[in-house]
């Protein structure tokens, strides 16, 4: 027989009214928050994967805004890149009516106005922006990507070839410079130095010369041709021999001609070049090279130390040194003069000597590329590139950035030796027969076309509708190439929208109740948390005094 | 000889009888929801027999003894699972409330604010150059971190409480002892065993032991006759019969336990506080003597956590051995410095040697003792091992024992690792920020990490410097830029040696604060001047110049605070860089490219930042070593593991409730009160009374008969 006390009855009462009421509290809870899981000792194992999930979500409505944006600034170039495209086949006809032979010098002025508004607009495409940041300048997207300026075309190769020019000075309007012997004796064609001549140019498309120009050299032996009325000077490095041109005939060809010309340089970036740089003891006396396609800077580490024909370790780093990839090596090789380091998913890495073919171990050697690309992270393990370098579509003239890096903190004036034209330099030669100024570089054409219209070229403009044809397709490349990059995206923004939605359900799945199941609990619960008060009330009533 | 005097005396002794047991059952009823209050019955004992005719005749009933129900046996193992129950119970409760801090269920919390400092970095690949977009990164960075700080502040107030309870549980015990310890003294002199049972004494008793139970885990020896001793599991005696002793909650110390023999005349000291225990134990150093010195020949000693069962080990494997330095050279170990000095004077350095295998114990924290008298005690504050087993030669059961294991195993444990979240946070963003450009190029820059001697190597554990254990060799690269064209000036590698022909580089392990700001001075001094002032590097670039970070495989430049996007190391000080707060251009978003030009359109930086919420980073901890995973990931892991720590503990605690729960049933079973029980008990001896009484008339009717009989 087991004996109750009497506070053994009221504990137990107590406990289990305790109980059931907190049980009915607890799925109260559940149904109010809808969550199965409310405080993380409910399922700590279902908390971790909750929060796991939910971070997932936040990196998902990122990459989901990051494709927006990029969707925004590629619908942005594409449109643009049709409109030049239909600019450039304007262009091309209006080439093909100027080149034949019925066309008189005043026609050729009359499409030479339409020419030049269409070069201005290309310019404008050119610096197409989209929220304020320019899309073809590169990285550089607070600054236009090109800049009208004054360039040369010449009909004698020399003259690019043995000297280098600047030109000071804008204008809206083609210059014809030619030079005349000063003696007077020299036969058209015959070679004559340019502090030997004068100068005389028109501004009216060669219908009429003015001879105010002058030939100057200063005391650095820069040979200055000052065009008063031109609104340009031409300041070429040192003196050379140009061709005397007839001094009764203007028209004769035979003499060097300049056409003073619009064209258009590239501010933006470029993704061309990688530069190497060497840090430890010794690396002085390596001359280190990388080529291939670094995503970033590349860090390159020697393991071991030897010279280049034994076995070399290094070991290389994509994210500045904060993780190494150990274990690489290369074979010995006592035959080459130089050892190539490969990096995986990079490039190459060459060192030669310079002085010295041992390496130690500890040297570092930093590749370190160019870039010009922005790329927007769009999916897990996807990024696109939203905008384009504009010198590769359009063309024109570029000033190279090492040149400008290596002149010690002061600006580089343009010149034609630390400049070229995109592609090709034969855009500034111009020769009578075929081949001379064809190339892609749109701007380069486009302003031969305005030379030679505004100054009645035939000749000039047949050779600008071969390249034409060129820049067009260079157009419609690129063109092709955002419209697969568009392409792509609308792909990742469905492959997004799924998992985002498969995510959403992991989640449910974890943290959600299941409102039939909970609604039977609730009144399940509720019939017992009755029971127990029905039978403990029914207890604690009887009692024997009740008899007595 | 039988007479109407006999059945008087009968009857009367009846009527006291029944008296007793009325006033008894009285009192049983009256005390029915007394706590601690066992139920008494009276034994009645027959009165002797005497020899008569007819034979022996017996002469009423004696109430013998007051008899306590109660069963020890039951009692004590009570005591075993209430002590546990109320272990887990103070813990449980303690543990909802930290549990609440982490409670990310709404979606506010610290998992979302570190997702949005992430998400913001990400918006910023896409506008590099954008204000608005700048801004938001560097508000959501500072809310992350007010919510570190918050949180950490809450579970250190959490502890401050654990704390003050502790001490109120230390004062109750000591109480408590001296209670029972008194009712010794009086149960001594008042308890006649089978006579005078001092029962009510007995119950109080009984009580407080119950109360000392909850409070600490107890031994209870019942030596016979009231005599009892108490001690702790462990062996501690608390109380013998009148003798008691205290426990005491005294603060942080250090103590040599030397081997036999050695002659060392030092003592270890320390700066700072842990919630761990440190044993240092002295390994030979084979070849040099075992010395306390500053040179590379000085002891070495390996560190257990654990009360030397297991050891800190290196990423290899192998022991982590420290040097044992003087005072101004003192090295870090863990969370303490830690240094050798005399045993009087802790400046002086000690000159004999130490022996292999000397031992010294550093408790870092407040702890408690059982004072053995006033000069000898001994530590038994609860010590969880690294592996979960309780150290039987400590406290192990009671609410101070919860409490402790609250302050120090899961409260210490939660705080260490949201130090390590920070620490690590604050190291990985700094570390690619510090290489990167913002829109405005640098004119001058201040250090926000310092040393403590700029003479010192950066990466030794004497150097002061938080990250110094980070750095690496290398070379960090430095751009100078002219301020009116913006065009590059000058580019390089930082030179760290300017004697030796070509660029040298970096030394963590010899090169000082000093030889850095030689090394920017010597490679760039055309350029910008380098300082060293309050112990911190500053870089001035001189007029007409200013100048950007590149590449720096290093980690000097983040280590020393250059260029960087968090300012502190931990939970308490980690701020956003007041550079960037004051100037939004500073925010590094790009980098020095190819072409040399740190151009506004550049995402580099933000990219490799915004990645930051998918690498493995390392995050280290004392209690769990070095694990590889993301920020984002250790901390859902730290929230789940809250949670499974509080489920757990709720657990145990159910399941002891049940146990004791149990007990105390049949304990009640034995010594309660059952109300009908002594309504009945109150009926039978009424009626007994009654029957006495009518004995009693009945004998004065005998008598009355007898003296009528006279005429």
């Amino acid at each position: 027989m087991f004996r109750v006390s009497q506070n053994q009855l009221y504990a137990q009462f107590l406990s289990g009214m305790g109980t059931s009421l907190s049980s009915l509290t607890e799925l109260n809870l559940q149904a109010q928050t809808q969550k199965r899981v409310n405080k993380p000792s409910d399922d700590p194992t279902a908390t971790a994967r909750i929060l796991d999930h939910r971070d997932t979500l936040h990196a998902f409505g990122q990459f989901q805004t990051n494709l927006d944006t990029a969707k925004g600034w590629l619908g942005q170039s594409d449109s643009t890149l049709m409109q030049v495209s239909t600019i450039v086949t304007r262009a091309k006809e209006l080439a093909e009516q100027a080149a034949t032979g019925t066309m008189s010098a005043d026609n050729r002025q009359q499409i030479s106005y339409e020419a030049r508004q269409l070069f201005d607009q290309l310019l404008e495409l050119g610096n197409t922006r989209y929220e304020g940041k320019s899309v073809y300048a590169g990285q550089k997207t607070d600054q236009n990507a090109f800049r009208e300026v004054l360039w040369m075309t010449t009909n004698d190769p020399a003259i690019t070839s043995q000297n280098s020019f600047k030109i000071d000075g804008f204008s809206k309007q083609t210059t014809l410079v030619e030079f005349t012997d000063k003696a007077g004796v020299a036969a058209p064609g015959a070679l004559v130095n340019m502090s030997n001549c004068n100068v005389r140019y028109s501004i009216d498309g060669g219908r009429s010369f003015l001879n105010d120009g002058s030939v100057t050299v200063d005391p650095s032996g820069h040979v200055i041709l000052a065009l008063p009325q031109s609104g340009a000077s031409v300041t070429f490095d040192h003196d050379s021999q140009v061709k005397a041109n007839k001094i009764s005939d203007p028209g004769d060809a035979t003499g060097s001609w300049l056409w003073l010309r619009p064209s258009a340089v590239y501010q933006g970036d470029d993704a061309d070049a990688i530069k190497v740089s060497a840090m430890g003891t010794g690396t002085q006396l390596i001359k280190a090279q990388a080529s291939g396609a670094f995503p970033g800077n590349t860090l390159v580490r020697i393991d071991s130390s030897g010279t280049m024909a034994q076995p070399i370790d290094y070991s290389y780093s994509l994210d500045n040194g904060m993780s190494w990839v150990t274990g690489n090596r290369v074979a010995a090789d006592s035959t080459a003069s130089n050892a190539m380091l490969n990096v995986a998913g990079g490039g190459v890495l060459t060192l030669t000597s310079n002085g010295s073919n041992t390496l130690a171990a500890g040297s570092q050697f930093l590749i370190r590329p160019r870039t010009a690309a922005i790329t927007l992270q769009v999916n897990v393990s996807e990024t696109v590139q939203i905008n384009d370098v504009g010198k590769n579509i359009f063309g024109g003239i570029y000033q190279d950035p090492d040149k400008v890096a290596s002149n010690g903190g002061a600006r580089l004036s343009l010149t034609s030796s630390n400049a070229a034209a995109v592609f090709s330099t034969n855009s500034w030669n111009f020769t009578a027969s075929n081949g001379g100024i064809v190339s892609r570089n749109l701007f380069e054409t486009m302003g031969n076309l305005v030379a030679f219209l505004e100054t009645n070229t035939q000749s000039g403009v047949q050779q600008c509708l071969d390249s034409l044809r060129s820049a067009q397709q260079q157009v419609l490349t690129s063109t092709a190439s955002v419209g697969g990059r568009e392409n792509r995206l609308n792909i990742t923004a469905n492959i997004l929208q799924n998992l985002t939605l498969n995510e959403n359900e992991r989640i449910s799945a974890d943290e959600d109740i299941d409102v039939g199941e909970l609604m039977t609990k609730l009144s399940q619960q509720q019939v017992v948390y009755q029971a127990v008060l029905k039978s403990s009330s029914m207890i604690m009533q009887m009692s024997l005094m009740q008899y007595l | 000889m039988f007479g109407p005097n006999s059945i008087l005396d009968i009857g009367r002794s009846g009527l006291f009888a029944a008296q007793a047991a009325i006033s008894v059952t009285g009192e049983n009823i009256a005390n029915v929801s007394t706590e601690g209050y066992s139920r008494r019955t009276v034994r009645f004992d027959e009165a002797f027999n005497i020899d008569s005719m007819p034979g022996q005749v017996g002469t009423g009933v004696w109430a013998g003894e007051i008899q306590r129900h109660f069963d020890q046996y039951v009692e004590t193992q009570y005591y075993d699972q209430a002590t546990m129950r109320d272990r887990w119970d103070t813990l449980y409760s303690q543990l909802q409330g930290t549990e609440s801090l982490f409670n990310e269920s709404q979606g506010f919390g610290l998992s979302s604010s570190l997702s949005g400092f992430f998400d913001n970095w990400e918006n910023l690949t896409q506008r590099p150059e954008d204000a608005g977009s700048r801004s938001q990164v560097i508000e959501g960075a500072q809310t992350l971190v007010s919510t570190l700080h918050q949180t950490d502040s809450d579970l250190s107030l959490m502890q401050q409480k654990a704390d003050t309870a502790i001490s109120q549980g230390v004062s109750d015990v000591n109480d408590l002892l001296k209670q029972i310890a008194d009712l010794n003294t009086q149960i001594k002199t008042h308890d006649v065993p089978g006579s005078n049972n001092a029962n009510q004494l007995y119950d109080q008793r009984g009580m407080l032991v119950r109360n000392l139970a909850k409070l600490v885990d107890i031994n209870y020896i019942d030596k016979g006759s009231g005599n009892i001793t108490i001690t702790t599991k462990a062996g501690q005696t608390l109380l013998d019969n009148e003798q008691f002793f205290n426990i005491s909650y005294d603060g942080p110390q250090a103590t040599n336990a030397l081997m036999a023999g050695s002659k060392f005349d030092g003592a270890v000291y320390f700066q700072g506080n842990d919630n761990l225990e440190y044993t240092l134990e002295v390994v030979s150093n084979a070849g040099t003597n075992l010395m306390v010195s500053n040179t590379g020949v000085a002891a070495q000693f390996r560190v257990s956590t654990d009360g030397g069962n297991t050891w800190l080990k290196n990423a290899d494997g192998t022991d982590k051995l420290f040097y044992a330095r003087p005072e101004d050279n003192m090295i870090q170990v863990g969370n303490l410095k830690v240094w050798f000095g005399k045993s009087t004077d802790e400046a002086a350095t000690p000159v004999n040697a130490f022996t292999k295998g000397d031992r010294f114990n550093i408790v870092p924290k407040k702890a408690l003792y059982w004072n053995q008298n006033t000069s000898t005690k001994e530590i038994i504050s609860p010590v969880t091992s690294l592996t979960g087993v309780d150290n039987p030669a400590r406290l192990t059961g009671g609410s101070l024992a919860a409490l402790f294991n609250f302050k120090d195993d899961y409260v210490g444990r939660y705080r260490e690792k949201l130090d390590a979240i920070a620490t690590t946070l604050a190291w990985e963003v700094n570390r690619r920020h510090s290489q990167g450009v913002g829109l405005e190029k640098l004119t001058d820059v201040q250090g926000t990490y310092s040393v403590v001697d700029d003479t010192r190597a950066l990466a030794s554990g004497s150097s002061g410097l938080i990250y110094g254990s980070k750095l690496t060799s290398g070379s960090a690269n430095v751009y100078i830029y002219n301020t009116a064209t913006g065009q590059l000036v000058s580019g390089a590698a930082l030179d760290f040696d300017s004697f030796a022909a070509g660029q040298q580089n970096f030394d963590p392990a010899t090169v000082t604060l000093s030889g850095v700001s030689a090394a920017f001075n010597n490679s760039f001094g055309t350029f910008l001047t380098a300082s060293v002032v309050n112990h911190k590097l500053s870089i001035q670039a001189k007029s007409g110049y200013n100048f950007a970070f590149g590449t720096d495989t290093t980690g000097v430049v983040a280590a020393l605070g250059l260029n960087t996007f968090f300012d502190g190391s931990n939970c308490r000080d980690i701020a956003v860089n007041t550079k960037i707060t004051t100037n939004q251009a500073n925010l590094a978003t790009g980098h020095v490219n190819g072409g040399e030009e740190g151009n506004q359109g550049d995402p580099t930086t933000a990219t490799a930042i915004a990645g930051l919420r998918d690498t493995k980073v390392n995050m280290t901890t004392i209690r769990e070593g070095t694990v590889s995973q993301s920020v984002v990931k250790y901390y859902d892991s730290l929230v789940g593991a809250v949670g499974a720590d509080t489920a757990r503990v709720k657990f145990n605690f159910q399941y002891k409730e049940t146990l004791a729960s149990d007990l105390n049933d049949r304990q009640q079973s034995i010594s309660g009160v059952n109300l009908d029980e002594e309504m009945s008990s109150l009926i039978k001896y009424q009626h007994a009374y009654t029957a006495a009484a009518k004995l009693i008339t009945t004998a004065d009717q005998m008598l009355q008969t007898l003296l009528s009989m006279k005429p």
